[in-house]
């Protein structure tokens, strides 16, 4: 059977690849058609929001379908030009328009708004049509902000919540003009939402947002606190992308630069709380090892993955690392140990931890993770947001030199902690360690490769000494469910398990910049951006002198100067945290 | 001439249409909405609204909603604004388009079962492979190979319009409530 079929595009031949949706096939014909509720290919197309259509020729007659739903068949005669076709997709965005609350010049989405690049792209009169709008509820949780007015119900976050992360937060509900996208129990905080922040990338709008953060850092420099900063490893593989407009570019240098110029009193990186983060946790595992504890260890970094534990999994707890995540750690060590150092009062001292995350927003909120007097970290921003102030203050990236974290006690750090933000990068980080505590010398680098990859489900076996352990890594949320039966059985196979909320890990997390495909000429981006970013740091590993987070100087001073030993009494008040059985609906 | 049951009726099937759609699509969510709101406000006397507006947006959604729902409301809407406009009285022509629709339509949206709880399924015995289902699905969920494979339903894509159902010829798909 042919594998081709031919079709025509505005009367021009073509002939391509069978089985293609009308959308691709024009798309690789050079033409490309406006969308809206479309995403993922194996999520969201059914074509709701008729932003899409395009006409097929039947003889005399034109009929209209949505060109992301409809497959291509031999002899299709598309239409992408006729009045007909053109007043029904400006008429579609016309009518969400209308129902719409239009604060473009305050809405954070502006830039990166597909309605209002739809808008454009079809030449839409906002004001065509009025009558009654929608209900407007606005839902300010600790992660994610909604706003519901400016929803325009392409479904693609119910998509993401049910079959990406098996969540199941929001859902539609009721009928005709009355259908509105809701958590279903109305507020997000009492509907399950673990605040992974993967509902804000796929929304199209500014109906799902981050809470943002911004003005609690301005007010902190007004109050003329010690405004101190901390990047976490994934920022510098994305935060290019909003200047340079393509993906794969290192952006550590210029970040570091543009985060000086914004005046903050240090900045420092978190790869060094990632170092020790791996210190405490591997020192955890090989005790827990050799002492025959609770096995397997689950990791502990990735807060989405803790809310989703203490509501479905609480029985696990013990199998839950104590370790707090790693900018956590950085904030109780800048706040006792630097603060002394220097003489200053942990009150004085504002921390803001950059993060390509929604959910240690949540994170630096729970009580659990509060150190003696003070609170670890202050205030989280996301990558988005950071992009926004060095915009504000008028930074220009482009000429901006390359510079470098500050060293000041805290600084230094090794390649282990630089692929923190890619999915197996802690258990790879963690593995380097252990190894050497159990056989007392450094393994080959390549001895940990399998545990890296792109699949969301990953395990390997590894050989420490006489004997082989096996450990599991897994991103997206969902699919950590059959090993968690598993574990809950006491059938789990594995010693150590690395748990990432986020699809391919911290890289792709809810807060960083948005990855659309109207906003990229290569319409593949989809499918290779993961890939990209995680190329990124593993090359920053792969130029480090150090690759192994017990080789750090600056993490060993810490220890003789302060901390004494990983796992001491002082760091296990500073630097680890409790779990307890939450509510499934309630925080 | 209208008689005050004939407005009724009418209004009746405008709010019917714009109330009992099941909600998913912007054509005919927000458009047959729009659409009622300036037939109301033109029937009510309110307003003298641009009859051309409300032209272009019924032509739109009777080729361009998502399901026959919303295409044949704006069918009969196109026939309201007809006799609103031109003919100046709603004659046998919109109520028998009325009852002809609330035949097809009704029981499914009043019962909820356009846009949810309702499974279809093609009967791989019936099935006579000939892809009228699949062609006129606006979900793009059924698929099969013409003359050679029967056809089937990817409940993951089917968003329970009941275009399958009533195109079929043979009988073959199947609704399970
Ligand atoms: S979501 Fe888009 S269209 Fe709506 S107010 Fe924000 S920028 Fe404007
Ligand atoms: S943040 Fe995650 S859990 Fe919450 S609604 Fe969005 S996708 Fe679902
Ligand atoms: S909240 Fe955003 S993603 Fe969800 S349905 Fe509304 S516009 Fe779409
Ligand atoms: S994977 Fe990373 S970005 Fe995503 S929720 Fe977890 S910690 Fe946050
Ligand atoms: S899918 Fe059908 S019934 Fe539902 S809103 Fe669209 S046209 Fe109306
Ligand atoms: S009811 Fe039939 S035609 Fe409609 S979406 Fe489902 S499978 Fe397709």
């Amino acid at each position: 059977m042919k594998d081709t079929v031919n079709i025509k595009i505005n009367g021009i031949p073509y002939e391509v690849e069978k089985n293609l949706t009308i959308l691709e096939a024009s798309r690789i014909c050079g033409y490309d058609i406006p969308i809206l509720c479309h995403w993922d290919h194996d999520y969201c197309a059914v074509g709701s929001c008729r932003v899409c259509l395009v006409g097929i020729k039947e003889g005399n007659n034109t009929r209209l379908v949505s060109s992301c739903s409809t497959t291509i068949f031999d002899g299709i005669d598309i239409d992408l030009l006729s009045p007909l076709v053109l007043r029904a997709r400006k008429t579609s965005v016309e009518l969400l328009l209308s129902n719409h609350s239009k604060e473009c010049q305050q809405c954070p989405k502006n830039g990166n708004c597909e309605l209002l690049n739809v808008a454009k792209i079809v030449g839409a009169d906002e004001n065509k049509f009025s009558g009654k709008t929608q209900d407007r509820v606005i839902d300010i949780s600790n992660g994610i902000t909604r706003d519901s007015s400016k929803c325009v119900l392409c479904g693609r976050c119910v998509e993401v919540c049910n079959k990406q992360q098996g969540i199941g937060v929001l859902s539609f509900k009721n009928k005709a003009f009355e259908n509105v996208v809701s958590p279903t129990k109305d507020l997000l905080k009492d509907s399950g939402c673990i605040f992974c922040g993967q509902c804000v990338l796929a929304c199209p709008t500014g109906a799902l947002m981050e809470n943002s953060s911004i003005k609690l850092v301005d007010e902190a420099f007004e109050k003329k606190k010690k405004v101190i900063v901390q990047v976490a490893p994934a920022i510098r593989a994305a935060i290019a992308e909003a200047f340079e407009q393509k993906i794969g570019v290192l952006g550590a240098g210029k970040m570091f630069s543009a985060l000086k110029k914004l005046g903050f009193y240090r900045v420092f990186d978190t790869n060094f709380g990632a170092d020790l983060t791996i210190t405490e946790e591997a020192e955890e595992l090989v005790e827990r090892i050799k002492n025959k504890k609770v096995l397997p260890q689950i990791t502990s970094c990735c807060p989405a993955w803790i809310n989703y534990m203490e509501r479905f999994y609480a029985d696990l707890i013990p199998n839950i690392s104590s370790c707090k995540s790693p900018h956590q750690m950085e904030g109780a060590i800048i706040k006792s140990y630097f603060a002394q150092k220097h003489n200053l009062m942990p009150d004085d001292i504002f921390v803001v931890s950059v993060m390509p995350c929604t959910a240690k927003k949540d994170e630096i909120k729970r009580k659990e993770n509060k150190t003696a007097d003070f609170v670890d970290v202050d205030a989280v921003l996301t990558t988005r947001e950071i992009i926004f102030m060095i915009k504000r203050a008028g930074i220009n990236w482009s000429l901006l030199p390359d510079g470098e974290p500050d060293n000041d006690l805290i600084g230094e750090y090794s390649g282990a902690g630089a692929i923190f933000g890619v999915s197996g990068g802690v258990m790879e980080a963690a593995l380097r360690t252990a190894y050497f505590k159990l056989v007392k010398k450094e393994a080959d680098i390549l001895f940990f490769k399998d545990v890296r990859g792109l699949q969301c489900v990953r395990e390997a076996t590894i050989n420490i000494g006489e004997k082989d352990i096996k450990v599991a890594v897994v991103s997206g949320i969902k699919n950590a469910v059959p090993l968690l039966q598993d574990v809950r059985n006491k059938k789990s196979p594995y010693t150590f398990i690395e748990i990432m909320a986020c699809p391919g890990g911290c890289i792709n997390g809810g807060g960083q910049p948005y990855v659309k495909e109207c906003f990229f000429l290569d319409k593949n981006v989809r499918n290779t951006y993961i890939e990209k970013r995680s190329s990124i740091l593993y090359n920053v590993d792969e130029k480090k002198k150090i690759r192994q987070s017990h080789n750090n100087e600056d993490i060993k001073k810490l220890y003789n100067d302060f901390l004494i030993k990983p796992c001491s009494e002082l760091s296990h008040k500073l630097l680890h945290t409790t779990y307890s059985k939450k509510d499934k609906f309630s925080q | 001439m209208n008689t005050i049951d004939n407005i009724k009726e009418v209004k009746a099937f405008i709010d019917f249409v714009a109330n009992e759609n099941c909600g998913k699509c912007t054509l005919c969510r927000i458009g047959v909405k729009r659409l009622s709101e300036i037939l109301n406000n033109v029937i009510n006397g309110n307003e003298d609204i641009e009859q051309k507006t409300a032209l272009e947006l019924g032509n739109t959604i009777k080729l361009g909603a998502l399901c026959d729902f919303g295409k044949n409301a704006a069918n009969v809407l196109l026939l309201i604004i007809d006799g609103i406009f031109q003919k100046k009285e709603f004659d046998n022509t919109v109520l028998t388009a009325i009852n002809n629709f609330y035949s097809e339509f009704k029981e499914r949206a009043v019962t909820g079962t356009i846009g949810k709880s309702v499974e279809f399924f093609i009967d791989a015995n019936k099935c006579k492979k000939c892809s009228m289902c699949s062609r006129h699905c606006p979900a793009g969920a059924i698929s099969g190979v013409i003359r050679l494979e029967p056809f089937q339903i990817n409940q993951n894509k089917c968003i329970k319009c009941w275009t399958c159902f009533s195109v079929c010829k043979f009988g073959a798909v199947n609704v399970k409530k």
